[in-house]
């Protein structure tokens, strides 16, 4: 096995994001205290870089044969599937950084670390994404893991920051060990770690090694594949694996969460999907039913719980939780796999749009040390801040599910997906849990719009032009995902349909 | 020779050493150390199946997970040491800013 210059040019948005976060580390040494605020403008070249390039790579494959390399060996696969994602988790860190700006700079946050991490975790996420082999998995996600549980806690001053860091890694970590041993459980009864091999040139693979040997009863693999579900069901916060994520999406800065609610998940499901339809396509009769029973707990509880807060920043992450169910369907629906991949890679891009949207009003009605974020906090913003109120109507009625906005369009695809595999009782759920969540959006959107505060009451929004960009950004993918989104629907297709074996 | 299923054992026994450390401890020290035993616990199985098929595989896998344990040690006294700053204690039960 060789690497070719050729194989490292499949990697240039990995590589240049990278050499980013080099870039930011060293450069915070040698800039003076008060210069660091530029740190974020260096942040945003690599990830705008990185986008570009992905951005030409996806545009170059559609309508024409897709294309699929293999990078050393079999360990990853540079495949649209994974550009598809990539556009994901570059467009949720920008959002990010644009977010971060003003915040690092009030909160007098270390902007070379903060940055630096930023640019590692969104690596790790790229190659989780690839990554079509075990050990690789496992290190992406420890790569993408470890920057996310620093980041969740560099408010060191704040103890609520602190405590969601702690949290968060230690649940993380027990989950991580939950990982390892069920590759090492897979790896003993296959004898390899190659998820699949999308080129059909290799047999010695797990998805060819459970049909050969006919591993299907086998205790040692099923055992294995339930406690990778656990460990990767973890990070993508799926019920009832779950229970960090309120207390850390409120205590770490709210940019972090906006970063962390998008991109960690997106690269869940990203991997998720890679495992289940790629390695264990074979034991779908197996993990389908129990993906059922945790997209309809997901979805059940994560509405529940997201009706009864009054803090809308706690109530956007239960709200998240929610949202991975709504995923979790289209994962299921793996009997209409042709539509269910696709129809995952373009709810997170709509996701990422619209609930990093509205983690942005958050920060422009937030004030410094994360005031603020209560519902009654919205009382009467509409008469005083119609534009920032303009945008969260928006987000909200996006992440409900209204009609022309991407929120609806995405639901739209998943649920096509789990009617065309039959699956009429999640697609039942889905649609009621839609319905209820309904209430805790559009209620925040009545104590905009349909409540007036006394004028000594009112308070100062920011105003930073980045904050700015960044809801205009997001509010435009929103209504262009929702209006016009036939391209983005072709390429996701386009992208899903890598992951099916040849010839389907 | 010893047969790997004894092996196997051991790391099983290990491993649910470690998860009900995790669950009943409430010191974050201790409970940092049990999941260390897991990851242990893991290598041991991994390198038994690597010697029963007789490639290499597994004992790489494990050098990566030392590498990888190393590094949650740093990041996770850290992160330790900054919420004991702040509490003054590193019981979990009393880490309750939040509602956990």
């Amino acid at each position: 096995m060789t690497t070719t210059w050729r194989e490292l040019g499949y990697l240039t948005p990995e590589l240049v994001v990278l050499l980013g976060a080099a870039a930011v580390l060293l450069l915070d040494l040698f800039l003076p205290r008060g210069r660091r605020r530029v740190l974020g403008g260096v942040a945003l070249v690599p990830l705008g870089v990185a986008l570009g390039w992905v951005l030409r790579a996806l545009w170059a494959q559609s309508g024409g044969p897709s294309q699929l390399h293999k990078v050393f060996g079999a360990l990853l696969l540079r495949d649209p599937y994974s550009l598809g994602f990539d556009v994901v988790f570059l467009v949720a860190a920008i959002l990010g950084v644009l977010l971060s700006l003003r915040y690092v700079e009030r909160e007098a946050l270390p902007a070379g670390e903060y940055y630096a991490l930023t640019l590692f975790a969104v690596f790790g996420m790229m190659m989780m994404a690839m990554s079509a082999e075990l050990i690789t998995l496992f290190i992406s996600y420890e790569i993408l893991s470890l920057a996310v549980y620093v980041l969740a806690g560099i408010a060191r001053g704040r103890a609520v920051s602190a405590e969601a860091s702690l949290k968060y890694f230690l649940l993380g970590a027990f989950a991580s060990g939950f990982l390892v041993y069920g590759i090492a459980l897979v790896y003993g009864a296959t004898g390899t770690t190659v998820l699949y091999d999308p080129l059909g040139q290799s047999a010695s693979t797990i998805s060819g090694l459970i049909l050969e040997r006919g591993l299907f009863g086998n205790a040692l693999l099923l055992a294995g594949l339930a406690l990778l579900v656990v460990g990767i069901a973890f990070k993508a916060a799926i019920v009832p694996f779950h229970a960090w994520v309120p207390d850390v999406y409120e205590g770490a800065p709210l940019p972090v969460t906006a970063f962390m609610s998008a991109g960690v998940k997106a690269a869940a499901f990203a991997a998720f999907a890679r495992l289940l339809f790629g390695g264990f396509r074979n034991l779908g009769e197996v993990w389908q039913p129990v993906l059922w029973v945790l997209a309809v707990l997901t979805m059940v509880l994560g509405n529940a719980a997201a009706i009864r807060q009054q803090n809308v920043k706690r109530m956007l992450a239960y709200s998240s939780i929610a949202h991975a169910g709504y995923l979790l369907v289209a994962l299921a629906a793996y009997t209409a796999r042709d539509v269910a991949i696709g129809s995952v890679l373009y709810y997170a891009l709509t996701y990422t749009a619209m609930g990093v949207g509205a983690f942005a009003i958050l920060l422009v009605v937030g004030q410094e040390g994360e005031a603020n974020q209560e519902l009654s906090d919205y009382r009467g913003l509409a008469s005083r801040h119609p534009w920032a109120a303009a945008a969260m109507g928006l987000f909200m009625i996006s992440l409900a599910g209204f009609p022309l906005t991407a929120g609806f369009l995405g639901k739209f695809y998943i649920l096509n997906a789990a009617l065309r595999a039959d699956l009429d009782g999640l697609a039942v759920v889905l649609g009621l849990a839609s319905v209820v969540s309904w209430y805790y959006y559009l209620r925040v959107v009545w104590f905009m719009y349909m409540t007036e505060v006394p004028k000594a009451a009112v308070r100062p929004i920011s105003r930073a032009t980045s904050l700015g960009v960044a809801v205009a950004v997001a509010a435009l993918l929103v209504i262009a995902l929702g209006v016009f989104p036939s391209t983005a629907l072709a390429v996701a297709q386009m992208a899903g349909h890598t992951l099916l074996p040849l010839g389907y | 020779m010893v047969p790997t299923v004894a092996y196997l054992a051991v790391s099983a026994v290990l491993f649910t050493l470690g998860v009900v450390g995790v669950l009943v401890r409430r010191n974050a020290l201790i409970i940092f150390m049990s999941i260390e035993l897991m990851l242990n616990a893991v290598n041991v199985s991994l390198v038994s199946f690597a010697r029963q098929h007789g490639h290499a595989t597994g004992q790489v896998f494990v050098l990566l997970i030392l590498a990888v344990a190393a590094a949650e040690v740093a990041v996770g006294l850290a992160i330790i040491l900054s919420v004991f700053r702040h509490r003054d204690t590193v019981d979990v039960d009393h880490v309750n800013l939040m509602k956990w």
